[in-house]
């Protein structure tokens, strides 16, 4: 069994480019949040972000803000108490359809979203669990990572969520980590999700 | 003795099950929401042979097919604390299952964070996973107990989807 390192969506960190991407990124994410309506004004800011970095903005990162741009307008229309297994919301409805749009650009976008803190982790939690029931077979590989890479983040609610989006991958590969997380897990409830979804993947 | 049980959601009982000697905290109140002071459960046999049937009839009348996690509790227990039970009709399409309803009745707020404190110490928690719930949906369309139309539009495409039915 490979040794899993969480990395970026589970593959290694774009440093070959020579400068901070994750620093740009993280800018973008501010834009994004500071100008939520004036979609012209956001590429404005995008050319100035570029203008000040003086490096030119590969077609990756600005199909990664494309795809935070369309996570952020489905997560502003959502409404957490929405977020209950069984009941239609806004990221039930559209996570699928983003993915496909999207492709990995889409899953490196949530994940960067994380890791700036910049979404409640009640609204990643519900966007997990769809990440992992979509149905797109190109991007598979990099849901399941960043959904592996989420059993092992802080918050119980991210680790459940991860969870239930695994078992929705229907991927064996995930039940090594769900058990391995299940054994060091303090919560009794969500230990119990881990062991069941891990039991359930390789039955 | 028969069980009852009531869908949840996993995250907000965690911490008050995991510490059990730690004051009840709010969070499991909002899986206990009342109508008029009653609340709504389904029934268990002791043997729990209709337990995948209870699940359908909870599944059926959801937006999306999900997984169900809930938490069971011993009816006798409920009846010991005072806690009166009568018969009614449960809210699914699957007709077969509606009398497999009941509610607590007469509550007021105490007794709701009463009835939680006996969820959290005595209660059985579980879940179905949503790959079981859509195979107990598919069961009950194809095997016609359940009608897809009476299904919610999400819930019959993603059935069909899969060819499921």
């Amino acid at each position: 069994m490979t040794v899993f390192t969480p990395t970026f969506a589970g593959t290694q960190p774009d440093t070959g480019s020579g400068f901070d991407i994750l620093g740009v990124l993280r800018r973008l994410v501010e834009l994004n949040r500071e100008s939520s309506s004036a979609a012209t004004g956001t590429l404005s800011d995008r050319q100035q972000l570029v203008a000040s970095t003086g490096l030119p903005l590969s077609h990756r990162v600005l199909r990664l803000a494309d795809a935070q741009e369309a996570l952020l307008r489905v997560f502003r229309l959502s409404e957490p108490e929405s977020f209950e297994p069984g009941m239609e919301n806004e990221i039930s409805s559209h996570m699928e359809s983003l993915v496909r749009r999207h492709g990995e650009g889409l899953v490196q976008a949530l994940q960067l979203l994380y890791l700036t803190r910049s979404v409640d982790p009640s609204i990643l939690g519900e966007a997990l669990v769809w990440l992992g029931r979509a149905e797109d077979s190109s991007t598979r590989d990099a849901r399941f990572w960043l959904l592996v890479w989420c059993l092992y983040r802080g918050e119980p609610s991210v680790r459940s969520s991860a969870a239930l989006g695994l078992e929705g991958l229907n991927d064996d590969r995930a039940a090594f980590y769900l058990n391995q997380r299940a054994r060091v897990e303090p919560f009794k409830l969500l230990r119990a999700r881990l062991e069941r979804a891990a039991s359930e993947l390789t039955s | 003795m028969p069980f009852l049980l009531r869908r949840i959601v996993f995250e907000r009982w965690d911490p008050a099950v995991t510490e059990l000697d730690s004051p009840l905290p709010s969070d499991p109140l909002a899986d206990l929401v009342t109508k008029r002071g009653n609340l709504s459960l389904w029934l268990v046999t002791d043997d729990r042979l209709n337990l995948d049937q209870v699940i359908t009839a909870v599944a059926a009348n959801a937006g999306v097919v999900s997984n169900v996690p809930f938490v069971m509790i011993q009816h006798s227990l409920l009846e010991e604390h005072g806690f009166r039970i009568v018969e009614s009709r449960g809210n699914t399409p699957l007709s077969e299952a509606a009398n497999e309803h009941r509610d607590v009745v007469g509550l007021d707020a105490a007794r709701l964070v009463d009835l939680a404190e006996l969820f959290r110490r005595h209660g059985e928690f579980a879940e179905y996973s949503e790959a079981r719930v859509r195979q107990l949906l598919a069961q009950a369309v194809n095997g016609r107990r359940l009608r897809r139309q009476d299904l919610k539009p999400d819930v019959q495409t993603h059935l069909e989807r899969r060819a499921l039915i």
